[in-house]
């Protein structure tokens, strides 16, 4: 408001013409301008300016607009069952947590069996005369389509060359693996 | 209930027929809206088709916080605002809508003055067209919302996402550049 005047700002008069005061001060405005010339003028103008715009006139939507809209949700409208379920917000939130879920547990089977399986004792060639280790004194000797053996056969199975050069199977005895490794053999 | 409410309500159920009328509403004024955003009028029956197809597919999601008008005409401004920014940066040549382009070339061919209040009338909707799109971007959508959808303050804040106070400060530094611009106009309606 001008102070010499008493006259209101032309924002003020601006907001009251379109509404954009609050109810109170909409009111004290209008009251103003039914006594003030100048600020009248100044509204007037505003009203003014108004109808000029509202000679530019918009467009009617084509005679087609509702068909073509028609076709086009239909276009985007999922026809399979799978598309229709995945369609939904909370089936596609549903998938994600189930695809989740299958990863996490495949994971840790994997993990599981993996620990659960033992040291590795394949590269044993076939036929080749199989040692197990047993607790006692005298580990049974098995050979292929023979029984248990006396002390004097086993003895000849310790002296078999073979049999102490496969040193993948030799590190299973229980006995063996406390000795001391030597430089140049394998060592599983 | 407000109307636009109950029929929202009902398209998110699935009745086809509340869309039905929702496009009855609507379909008009976003049209409008659009056109005097992008001023072409193919592109804008295009982006208000976007419009209502985006509000059926989101039809899940649409919560009754707010008014219908303000989400639609938020989509509605953000469609055209993009296509304004894009068709900027490809440089298209500035489309003729209303073949305004074709009444120029009609003009310069004819020599003879033609003295129709149609073609005055076409004449001063170009010079207003052009001052509302000579605004910044927020100052002509506030406008056009303003005056031509009546959208009231509190609306054109949220679809805008500035404040109300914002919205009034927006609205009257557009309409005093309007003004200075369109004078000529006005003392014409006054002879």
């Amino acid at each position: 408001m001008n102070p010499q005047t008493n006259c209101l700002g032309r924002e003020k008069i601006f907001r009251c013409l379109h509404h954009l005061l609050e109810p109170a001060e909409e009111a004290a405005v209008s009251r103003h301008l039914s006594q003030c010339a100048e600020c009248r003028r100044i509204g007037e103008s505003f009203l003014q300016l108004d109808a000029v715009l509202g000679e530019w006139k918009g467009i009617e939507p084509s005679p087609e607009f509702d068909a073509r809209l028609r076709q086009a949700l239909a276009a985007r409208r999922p026809t399979s069952l799978l598309g229709m379920f995945f369609a939904m917000p909370t089936n596609r939130a549903l998938a994600a947590a189930l695809a989740v879920a299958l990863l996490v547990a495949g994971t840790l089977m994997i993990r599981h069996f993996r620990s659960q399986s033992g040291p590795n004792t394949a590269g044993q060639a076939p036929g080749q005369q199989v040692l197990t280790a047993k607790t006692g004194p005298s580990p049974a000797v098995e050979t292929p389509g023979q029984g248990n053996l006396s002390a004097e056969e086993e003895l000849k199975i310790y002296e078999n060359l073979p049999v102490l050069e496969n040193y993948d199977l030799l590190a299973n005895f229980d006995v063996l693996s406390e000795l001391p490794q030597e430089s140049g053999k394998v060592d599983n | 209930m407000d109307q636009d409410l109950e029929l929202m309500l009902g398209v998110r159920r699935g009745d086809r027929g509340s869309f039905g009328q929702l496009l009855g509403r609507h379909r008009g004024p976003v049209v409008s809206y659009v056109y005097r955003l992008v001023r072409d009028a193919a592109l804008a029956e295009d982006l208000a088709q976007e419009v209502f197809l985006r509000v059926y597919q989101a039809r899940h999601r649409w919560k009754p916080d707010a008014r219908f008008t303000t989400w639609l005409y938020r989509i509605a401004t953000n469609l055209a605002l993009n296509a304004v920014r894009d068709s900027r940066r490809t440089a298209l040549p500035a489309a003729s809508a209303d073949g305004e382009g074709e009444d120029e070339a009609a003009r310069l061919a004819d020599p003879k003055p033609i003295a129709d209040a149609q073609m005055i009338a076409s004449e001063r909707e170009r010079t207003i067209r052009q001052a509302v799109e000579a605004l910044p971007e927020k100052q002509r959508a506030a406008v056009l919302l303003h005056k031509y959808q009546d959208v009231d303050y509190h609306q054109i804040a949220r679809v805008l996402g500035v404040s109300e106070s914002a919205v009034k400060s927006l609205l009257f530094r557009a309409y005093e550049t309007l003004r200075a611009r369109l004078e000529p106009l006005m003392r014409e309606g006054n002879l």
